[in-house]
């Protein structure tokens, strides 16, 4: 019965009648079918970064002092002379397994140590560049908290705004709410979202202050934080109002898209369902509007957008490298800017693959749950 | 009775001698009928012709008013709107903002209509072999597609501009060929109901070759939605181009694009906060008309989905 609340009735019963194999076998074909996605990402990465100009000798030995043959040297022991496929699958992985020309002879031989590197599968991403011998993923196990913080932030503004508002639209379909909330969406796809930032900055931290400044009220302050986020206090967490003043205009900017595509997404789907037979069952149980609209017509109308989570999710991983460089939000898309800007390798690579990780798993949840939503779905 | 003077000579398509000539009820007849009655679509069509006339006057423009979008005058930085020879003012280094803001209109528009081009000719030709041909080609291309849509686009692209440094050319390329994988999904799903039907076999039976089917019975029949397909895709290229252009990694300065004009906007704004804004609002009314005039396409060529 507890599944109920979570899923369409069909898929309640498949679960209920504990006949789950069907979806257990779907789930697990869905997962092996994620693996040799996951090594084509592996693999279109690599090459990015392999064909780019600049390799990480000269990166890494930027200092015109360095002699010529110390940049052989550290040239031979990064192994960037070496073909594609053998650079590719050490970095997979590792050369742990395999001696390497540790004494910089040009030969490998008895002399020479094993590798010391793991390899990726073995989360073993290399040493930073920039912040000298760090482990890539510790720098973004650091920061992950404060993108984490943000992006639920503008989901959970974003949906809720976006299915409130589509719903409300289709309901007053052809009305003033519904023209006004349709014109709103197509601006809403249309406005860049880091223009809006340098909008909302420029409003709230100048033109605001100067105008309450000019009518006595106030010091010509910034009324919200132009960016960053509140300092920690004492090692914990400041309390929760003096983190959402922070957030308040990141969230906002950045569930502006959102809201317009769900928005447009739900009212459709919505005006779909609003038509069919079992609303009018429902109506003519005697139950109320808002008991149409939301239990009986809403839960049905959602289904869909099941498959729409994966794209918000994965149009979240990268704009929050957009993002998090107009506010200066410390998180995980600031540190993938100063990587690519300071053009470290390792941690490059390492944010690009968990984004990409991440969006493959948003791929097979949303996948998942709209077969779990729908079970015409796991037939087909 | 004009009419019938002038088709004298021709057959008469439909009706008795005497009746006024009635065009065929083709799908384009009717969807040029359509949009012509239709005035957002309208509108927003011809706002968006006058940017690309104005985009590709653009050299004649500044010429014939003196003005350089390149050459620095640091002495005279951040002239308010309305200064002598320079009407909106000039940014950060002493540049006139109104000849950037034309060119940079010419480049950002050009980036997007040709990388649009681009990705659907690729993605066409892909999705319609994929389809038509099935078996270990179509596994082949499914696979790609499904491996390339689970990157976060915009990160791989961030990464990739920022890696390499763009030409305008170069860019056009690189959102061309990442681009290309949703229009092919389409483009593949699309042949495979249609290559189903009698038309096709017709074509067949005549002794048509499989590239002579593919594109020129098969894909003439999906114009419609390639038509939809790129009028949104060009809006999006055109956010996504300002987008990298504006952290640094796109289309660099000098040469203007309105996303780059946008870079050091948070340096600024202080000094010039006029100089954000019409960047920001060309980006946008440009790319809400292209999506108008999307929604306008669809409404036209399929009567179904309009609501």
């Amino acid at each position: 019965m507890l599944s109920e609340t979570f899923c369409s009735p069909a898929a309640a019963y498949f679960i209920e009648a504990g006949d789950a194999t069907g979806m257990n076998k779907y789930i697990i074909r869905r997962l092996l079918q994620a693996i040799p996605t996951l090594f084509g990402i592996t693999i279109i990465v690599y090459a990015i970064i392999l064909l780019a100009p600049g390799n990480p000798v000269t990166i890494l030995a930027f200092d015109p002092t360095i002699r010529q043959d110390e940049r052989e040297r550290l040239a031979r022991s990064l192994g960037v002379n070496d073909p594609f496929y053998l650079q590719y699958l050490r970095w997979l992985i590792g050369d742990d397994w395999m001696r390497v020309d540790s004494n910089y002879d040009g030969r490998i031989d008895e002399r020479d140590a094993w590798g010391d590197n793991y390899g990726i599968l073995r989360g073993d991403f290399g040493a930073s560049f920039k912040f000298r011998g760090s482990n890539p993923l510790h720098l973004i196990g650091e920061r992950l908290g404060a993108t984490i913080e943000l992006n639920l932030a503008v989901l959970l503004f974003g949906l809720t705004n976006g299915i409130l508002i589509g719903v409300l639209a289709a309901v007053y379909r052809g009305r003033a709410f519904d023209r006004f909330t349709r014109v709103f969406a197509v601006i809403g796809d249309s406005v860049p979202a880091f223009w809006l930032g340098l909008l909302a900055i420029v409003t709230f931290g100048i033109i605001l202050p100067r105008f309450l400044q000019d009518y006595g009220i106030g010091q010509g302050r910034p009324l919200l934080p132009m960016g960053g986020r509140c300092p920690p206090i004492r090692g914990g967490c400041p309390p929760i109002f003096e983190r959402l003043h922070f957030m308040l205009l990141p969230t906002l900017v950045s569930s502006f898209g959102l809201i317009a595509v769900w928005s447009r997404l739900v009212r459709a789907s919505m005006l779909e369902t609003l038509s069919s037979d079992f609303i009018q069952t429902a109506r003519s149980k005697g139950l109320t509007n808002r008991q149409v609209w939301f239990r009986h017509a809403l839960r049905n109308a959602i289904i869909p957008f099941a498959v729409f989570l994966a794209p918000t999710f994965l149009g979240l991983i990268g704009g929050s490298v957009i993002i998090e460089r107009v506010f200066t939000w410390p998180g995980v898309g600031l540190l993938t800017f100063d990587a690519l800007v300071s053009r470290d390798h390792p941690m490059i690579m390492a944010s690009v693959l968990i984004g990409s990780f991440l969006g493959l798993m948003s791929w097979i949840l949303s996948d998942i749950l709209l077969a779990l939503l729908d079970p015409r779905v796991r037939f087909s | 009775m004009e009419n019938e003077t002038r088709n004298k000579n021709v057959a008469q398509p439909i009706g008795k001698r005497g009746e006024a000539y009635q065009p065929a009820q083709t799908l384009w007849r009717r969807a040029l009928l359509s949009i012509r009655h239709d005035r957002q679509t309208m509108v927003a069509l011809s706002v968006l012709l006058i940017f690309a006339l104005i985009g590709l006057m653009a050299p004649l423009i500044s010429e014939a008013l003196d003005l350089d979008p390149i050459e620095q005058d640091v002495r005279n930085n951040y002239a308010p709107l309305g200064t002598e020879e320079h009407l909106l003012g000039t940014d950060e280094l002493g540049r006139d903002h109104f000849a950037r803001l034309l060119f940079a209109g010419q480049i950002s528009l050009g980036i997007a209509i040709a990388s649009a081009f681009l990705g659907m000719g690729i993605g066409v030709a892909v999705g319609s072999i994929a389809g038509f041909y099935g078996g270990v080609v179509d596994d082949i291309v499914i696979w790609f597609t499904a491996t390339w849509t689970a990157i976060p686009g915009l990160l791989l692209l961030i990464i990739v501009s920022s890696l390499f440094s763009l030409t305008p050319f170069s860019m056009v390329f690189l959102l061309g060929i990442l681009g290309w994988a949703g229009v092919a999904r389409l483009v593949r799903a699309e042949t495979i109901s249609i290559k189903e039907r009698d038309f096709v076999l017709a074509a067949r039976a005549t002794g048509a070759s499989n590239l002579r089917i593919m594109f020129l019975h098969i894909v003439p029949n999906m114009f419609s939605l390639l038509i939809i397909i790129l009028s949104q895709s060009i809006g999006g290229l055109i956010l996504i181009e300002s987008a990298l252009s504006f952290i640094g990694f796109g289309i660099k300065a000098p040469t203007p694009t309105w996303g780059n004009m946008l870079t050091s906007a948070l340096d600024y704004m202080r000094r010039g906060p006029h100089l954000m804004m019409l960047p920001g609002l060309l980006i946008t009314v440009t790319v809400f008309c292209l999506y108008v005039i999307g929604d306008g396409l669809r409404d036209a060529f399929d009567p179904k989905i309009a609501d």
